[in-house]
């Protein structure tokens, strides 16, 4: 609270009695301008405190020289002119208190001037002054260190002075007066007094000078040097404004309550205005009262005190920062500077206290205190419009804030100082009379001719005219440097930067904080130098490992600042910066990575423009990463892309592979020894780091980190590197890296850039090795397909066929395949391929490989698992037996074929511009297995086709299939010989008609769509005939089968068997069965006709011996003769009959009537022999068709038959019935049967067992049964009877 | 900045007017209230009114942190 109050206090305490004596009401503004600006200072004071806070800023002059460029011009102009300003009112300061000293002393006013100096109570005040700031103000070097002790002083001091004021005003007010009203009223009356309460009666009380002095008091107390001090460097929070604001009003109000009366009782008294200064004390030393005039000295001389204190402590600073440091600086003494100075700055101090001396004794005698306040006021005045342009326009320029200053400062000097000067007889009075050269337009007083305004209004005006117009013409017309550009932001943006550094610089090298704080050192010492270090990683938030550009931008800055709290913003660049270069360090623009931004733009646009900017450059990345899915292409784009826009000299693209080691894909300045390069990465080394973290890593100097580089190459560790992992959204596939033979070369936007662009190439490659993979499967189907297409291609079609796309899939240039043994030792090469081979192809040689003595190439069979082989540099043994062309290159993939858990093949590819990995592995693998399978389909298919033909060309019947066009496409060569062909000349050539004997196809065509002839679309045992080549026609049995697919006929199918052996062999038997039956029936018919002839011969020979003997007896013996030639004629007449029998004659008749005229001739044998006969017959008996003749032959035979085996009697009985395809006629009898072993012979011709039977009966009725296409079934058992059964169809033709 | 900041800063340069012609010409006349001169009225009591706005106007401040 104390420092408020303080602020507050300094003010005037003897000069406004003097002024309000003088003046009348004008000096209230001098009160009133405060309060006015109170108004304003939580607008106008809290940004300046803000920034001189951020910015380590302690006087005036630093706070201008760093808005407008940090250079020293500004510094030296603003500290001259306040120097200027402020001398004399500290030399005022010292006048008054030996003025108050010398009338508490002498009682009376004694000019000091008149004194040498080592009489004057001044000269001792001095003194005494400046060793008390000394103690107070530069204890130590650090001005932002706060005094407490000063503001302890000044604040009892602003006690003293309140109540040594309101003391004296009561006694003033109601000891020597009745009250304000009997003081207001006296003076209304006194002569020449009453305008004091008026405005305007002239020039000492114009309003344009309230005006004037209004404005002067407002500038004032903001920015007077002790006022600046106070407000700004002895406060500690912006929050003792808001106290300031109010209390230093109300502070003014009650001391000024009581001035008036002081003022008016002194003029009351008889006192001259002019000792108006002295009235405070003087009225209580006239009117008895020593001991208030004690307290009001005390409050004179406290005031005085702290406003010296203050000031010069401020105006030292100033000094030793803007004038001592930069000329210490020019003059390359900075060396010395530490040790010095805070001596310096002592220094400083006395000698702003003696110059003050100075200047009262020079300009003493001619000005009153009051004037020396206003025209320090009015020098004060000239930094305002820099101190608004800095705090609110962007525009102004340090020229503009030069040109201003200057002239401003030199009006204020030129009107209102040297007038003084003149009075004091330092210069002619001519001057003021009749101008400089005798230029009466350039008289100090009436410049430019301007007359009727009082010194202070004419001075503002001028040095204020000229002041701004300067400022803001020359701000317009200059364009301000970069340094310029940034303060200007930072000043007026105080409040939405927050303390952000410009992004756009950096440094190329810092060195550590460490050594930042030893060099601090020397100049705020250790136990600060350690503080600040301390305070600023509390600051950054971040471990000093960590920094990246932006923390070592503000550590420099943060060391420019803490010494620019001791030697000022234009020293402090300076020292830094030479210290940095010292280095080798030095500011540079960051990389103009996303095109220079004009400083003019506003901050919206600018970011807008950087954003644009940079979007840009990465739609540049996007485009060309879009431009390709092929992987190698994606990455040399990227690289391309650092080089042509970044001037990235060293790049590289590590991908991780399945094996997690990184494999080097890509790069730019790496040596060629580096390609191909794989490592695994350690747990420490950067690469591991970087892919572990998905972080972005920046080493500013590898030299910092030299155990971390495992795997890096040695261009890429030359000096900065940064390290980008390629991440997609769950994994990290790798690591971009790029690097730069320059220290701390990457800056911030470069390292988000390299962030966003690995992000972006990560994706891509993501998407490209899903692409890639599709089209690989994509690829491998389609081959596997061709594959599986490839039926009537070889064997080795296939593997040449497989082997090729396996090379094209996984990207090698060579590739075998061998056949592994089924006992899996010995390894058979059966395919070559080489497509990139400028030699000639290699002869490929069945040759077989023991498995022991292969190398490396056998490991897939020994281990039963893919091989890959990336870096293949071990010794030559191991490629034993490599296939040639495979012991040259350095990549290998083998991999076994396996059919169910048997090792069938090995396969291996080579020689791929990258590196093999599980992706080709098993592309491989499947495109293998699917040859293998097609392989193992063909040897079943071809074993089996084999087995079909063998059967097909060895079979005894001919074998043929024809389509239905009748084209022949199947002919084994049982076939070929049966017709006389050889099978090449038949199928596909001759037509199935040609084959069969002319009409024949047309007749198998038919039945063999007829059911009858073994079933639809069969025929079987169909005998036909064949044509044979000579055009002979061969009898065959043809059995034949119709194919269909899908219901539709396609062909026929079938066999035949030659039947001419077969014919030839029936013809043959039938001939020999025919020659025994002939002979068989002439030995019979001779023995037929031999008993007969020989009896007749017999008889014959006795008749004609006997011829007339006894006629009787020869008649007998006639009849005999007679009998028997009768019984020949019989016989022949059955032979005759058998041998002839001829067709039936057919015609329908009731078989019943026949029956029933059989019975009739039957009747007289049936009586002889005693036999019953019994008809049973079917009275709805159809009628057929039969031939009378020959049926009633044949019934009769039966008949007869039957009747003879019952030589004893019996039953014959006879039967009709209808069956569903015709009649049956029944004969059975009772007689003596007939034994099974002659059954089957009872209807040969010729055998009988009758002694006079012919033998031809029953073989006559069986035939005749047969051409009625009838059946006679005979079922006997001897003794038993015999049961005859004929079975006649209705229709006997059958059709 | 708010809206009661910047009728603050509206009173700050009401208040410079006030302490200014013309309006200072209203009350600069050879008048007494009671014993008072006008115009000691009139500046003291503006002067009065102003730090009571400037202690409301803190609490303004004050009250926007």
């Amino acid at each position: 609270m104390s420092q408020e109050a303080v602020y507050c206090t300094s003010w005037t305490f003897f000069g406004s009695v003097g002024r309000a004596a003088n003046q009348g009401l004008p000096f209230l503004t001098i009160y009133l301008g405060p309060t006015v600006m109170a108004f304003f200072w939580w607008f106008v004071l809290r940004k300046m405190l803000r920034i001189c806070k951020e910015n380590n800023l302690t006087t005036m002059s630093d706070f201008l020289t760093l808005r407008f460029g940090k250079k020293p011009l500004v510094g030296v102009l603003t500290t001259l002119g306040l120097l200027l300003a402020v001398v004399p009112y500290i030399g005022l300061q010292l006048k008054s208190v030996a003025d108050t000293f010398t009338i508490l002393v002498h009682r009376t006013v004694v000019s000091p001037l008149d004194l040498p100096v080592f009489h004057d109570t001044a000269f001792y005040v001095a003194l005494i002054l400046a060793v008390f700031c000394i103690l107070f103000g530069a204890r130590h070097l650090d001005p932002t260190e706060r005094h407490e002790g000063l503001v302890a002083a000044v604040a009892f001091e602003s006690l003293v002075k309140l109540l040594a004021f309101l003391a004296i005003g009561i006694l003033v007010t109601y000891v020597l007066f009745q009250g304000w009203g009997e003081i207001f009223s006296r003076i209304r009356q006194s002569v020449g007094c009453s305008e004091l309460l008026l405005l305007n009666t002239g020039p000492h009380n114009s309003y344009l000078l309230v005006m004037v002095q209004t404005l002067l008091a407002m500038a004032a107390i903001t920015f007077l040097p002790r006022q600046f001090h106070m407000a700004v460097v002895e406060n500690t929070d912006e929050r003792h404004l808001l106290t300031a604001m109010w209390l230093l009003p109300v502070y003014l109000l009650l001391i000024n309550l009581f001035v008036l009366p002081i003022a008016f009782g002194g003029l009351l008294s008889g006192m001259p205005p002019e000792q108006g200064d002295t009235f405070v004390l003087q009225l209580p030393l006239k009117n008895g009262h020593p001991w208030l005039a004690l307290l009001a000295f005390l409050g004179g001389l406290s005031a005085s005190t702290a406003m010296v204190a203050v000031a010069s402590v401020a105006v030292s600073t100033m000094l030793l920062n803007s004038l001592v440091m930069p000329g210490a600086l020019r003059l390359r003494l900075e060396k010395y500077l530490p040790t010095f100075l805070l001596n310096i700055k002592r220094a400083a101090i006395v000698l702003v206290i003696l110059l003050g001396y100075g200047s009262y004794r020079v300009i003493g005698p001619s000005a009153m205190l009051v004037d020396m306040g206003l025209i320090a006021f009015c020098g004060v005045m000239q930094l305002v419009p820099p101190i608004l342009g800095a705090l609110y326009w962007r525009d102004a320029t340090r020229a503009g804030a030069l040109a201003g200053l200057g002239l401003g400062f030199f009006l204020w000097a030129y009107t209102l100082i040297l007038p003084y000067l003149i009075h004091a007889g330092w210069f002619p009075q001519s001057l003021l009379d009749q101008g400089p050269w005798g230029l009466s337009f350039l008289k100090p007083t009436a410049f430019l001719g301007l007359t009727g305004l009082d010194d202070l209004c004419h001075a503002f005006f001028w040095s204020m005219f000229f002041n701004i117009g300067a400022f803001v013409s020359v701000s317009l017309l200059t364009t301000p440097d970069p340094e310029e550009v940034e303060q200007a932001r930072r000043f007026t943006q105080v409040f939405e930067l927050q303390a952000e550094r410009p992004r756009d610089k950096r440094f190329t090298f810092l060195p550590s904080l460490e050594e930042f704080t030893l060099f601090l050192e020397k100049f705020i010492g250790p136990r600060k130098a350690q503080e600040a270090g301390q305070t600023f990683l509390r600051q950054v938030a971040v471990p000093e490992s960590a920094w990246g550009d932006h923390e070592k931008l503000e550590l420099a800055y943060f060391v420019e600042r803490t010494l620019a709290g001791s030697l000022g913003p234009a020293a402090a660049r300076f020292i830094v910066e030479s210290y940095l270069s010292g280095l080798g360090s030095r500011m540079e623009d960051v990389y103009d990575l996303f095109s220079k931004v004009s400083g003019s733009l506003e901050e919206s646009e600018e970011q807008l423009r950087q954003r644009a900017s940079e979007l840009f450059v990465l739609y540049e990345a996007a485009r060309r990463l879009a431009s390709s899915l092929h992987i190698p292409d994606l990455l040399e784009g990227v690289l391309d892309l650092l080089g042509e826009r970044l001037g990235v000299e060293t790049c590289a693209v590590r991908l991780l592979g399945d094996d997690h080691q990184l494999h080097l894909k890509g790069s730019r300045g790496l040596a060629p020894e580096t390609r191909d390069q794989v490592i695994r990465p350690e747990p420490e080394s950067l690469l591991a780091e970087c892919l572990l973290s998905s972080q972005v890593i920046s080493i500013p100097d590898t030299s910092q980190v030299m155990t971390r580089l495992q795997g890096l190459s040695m261009e890429e560790t030359q000096a900065s590197l940064v390290l980008a992992p390629l991440t997609t959204e769950t994994r990290t596939m790798g690591v971009l890296t790029v690097a730069s033979p320059q220290k701390g070369f990457f800056a911030r936007e470069h390292i988000g850039f390299f962030q966003s662009l690995a992000g972006q190439l990560g994706l891509a490659i993501l998407s490209a090795s899903m692409e890639e993979e599709l089209r690989l499967d994509e690829s491998r189907l389609e081959a596997v397909w061709q594959l599986s297409q490839m039926t009537d291609a070889t064997l080795k079609e296939i593997t040449d066929f497989a082997l090729e796309e396996g090379v094209r899939l996984t990207k090698s240039t060579m590739g075998y395949l061998a056949f592994v043994s089924e006992d899996e030792k010995v390894l058979t090469m059966h395919s070559w391929c080489q497509t990139a081979s400028e030699e000639a192809p290699l002869v490929l040689q069945l040759i077989s490989y023991p498995l022991e003595n292969t190398g490396l190439w056998g490991e897939a069979v020994r281990q039963r698992r893919p091989v890959i082989t990336n870096h293949y540099a071990g010794p030559t043994s191991e490629k034993n037996d490599f296939p040639e062309g495979f012991d040259r290159v350095r990549r290998h993939l083998n991999i076994p074929v396996f059919d169910n858990n048997h090792l069938v093949a090995l396969a291996g590819v080579a020689d791929k511009q990258e590196e093999y990995d599980d992706k080709d592995v098993r592309q491989l693998t499947q495109l293998m297995t699917g040859m293998w399978w097609q392989i193992k389909r063909k040897r079943t298919e071809e074993a089996l086709t084999a087995e079909r033909k063998l059967l097909i060309h060895t079979c005894m019947d001919g074998i043929l299939a024809h389509d239905m066009a009748g084209t022949i496409f199947l002919f084994n060569e049982t076939a070929a010989r049966i017709l006389g062909y050889e099978p090449e000349e038949v199928i596909g050539k001759m037509n199935i008609r040609d084959l069969y004997a002319p009409g024949q196809a047309q007749e198998i065509d038919a039945k063999i769509h007829d059911p009858s002839f073994g079933g639809e679309g069969i025929i079987e045992n169909y005998e036909t005939w064949g044509r044979h080549q000579d055009g002979t026609l061969i009898p065959i049995w043809l059995s034949a089968r119709l194919f269909f697919e899908d219901d539709r006929e396609i062909g026929v199918m079938g066999h035949f068997r030659d039947l001419r052996e077969r014919k030839r062999m029936e013809a043959e038997l039938l001939r020999s069965e025919r020659l025994a039956a002939l002979g068989n029936m002439a030995a019979h018919i001779s023995h037929e006709i031999k008993n007969p002839l020989m009896l007749i011969g017999g008889f014959a020979r006795h008749v004609l011996k006997d011829v007339g003997q006894d006629p009787e007896k020869n008649r007998e013996k006639l009849q005999i003769i007679v009998d028997e030639v009768k019984r020949l004629e019989d016989f022949l007449v059955e032979v005759g009959s058998y041998a002839k029998l001829s067709e039936p004659h057919l015609q329908p008749g009731d078989v019943n009537t026949l029956i029933g005229e059989l019975c009739q001739r039957l009747e007289p044998s049936l009586r002889d022999h005693g036999i019953e006969l019994v008809l049973d017959l079917d009275p709805n008996l159809p009628t057929i068709g039969f031939d009378p003749l020959h049926l009633r032959q044949a019934l009769l035979n039966f008949a007869k038959n039957g009747i003879e085996a019952m030589e004893q009697g019996g039953t014959l009985t006879i039967t009709t019935k209808q069956k569903p395809e015709g009649i049956l006629v029944e004969f059975i009898d009772t007689g003596v049967g007939i034994p099974p072993d002659i059954l089957d012979k009872i209807f040969q011709p010729f055998y009988s067992t009758k002694a006079k039977g012919s033998g031809l009966g029953l073989a006559i009725s069986q035939k005749i049964i047969e051409a009625h296409r009838g059946k006679i079934t005979i079922d006997s058992e001897p003794g038993q009877g015999t049961q005859v059964r004929i079975s006649l169809k209705t229709e006997p033709s059958g059709s | 900045m708010t809206k009661r900041e910047k009728l603050l800063i509206l009173l700050g340069v009401l208040a410079f007017v006030l302490f200014n012609y013309p309006l200072l010409k209203i009350f600069n006349r050879d008048l007494c209230l009671g014993k008072f001169p006008l115009l000691i009225f009139y500046v003291f009591g503006v002067w009065l009114l102003a730090i009571l706005i400037l202690i409301v106007g803190k609490n303004w401040l004050s009250s926007n942190d």
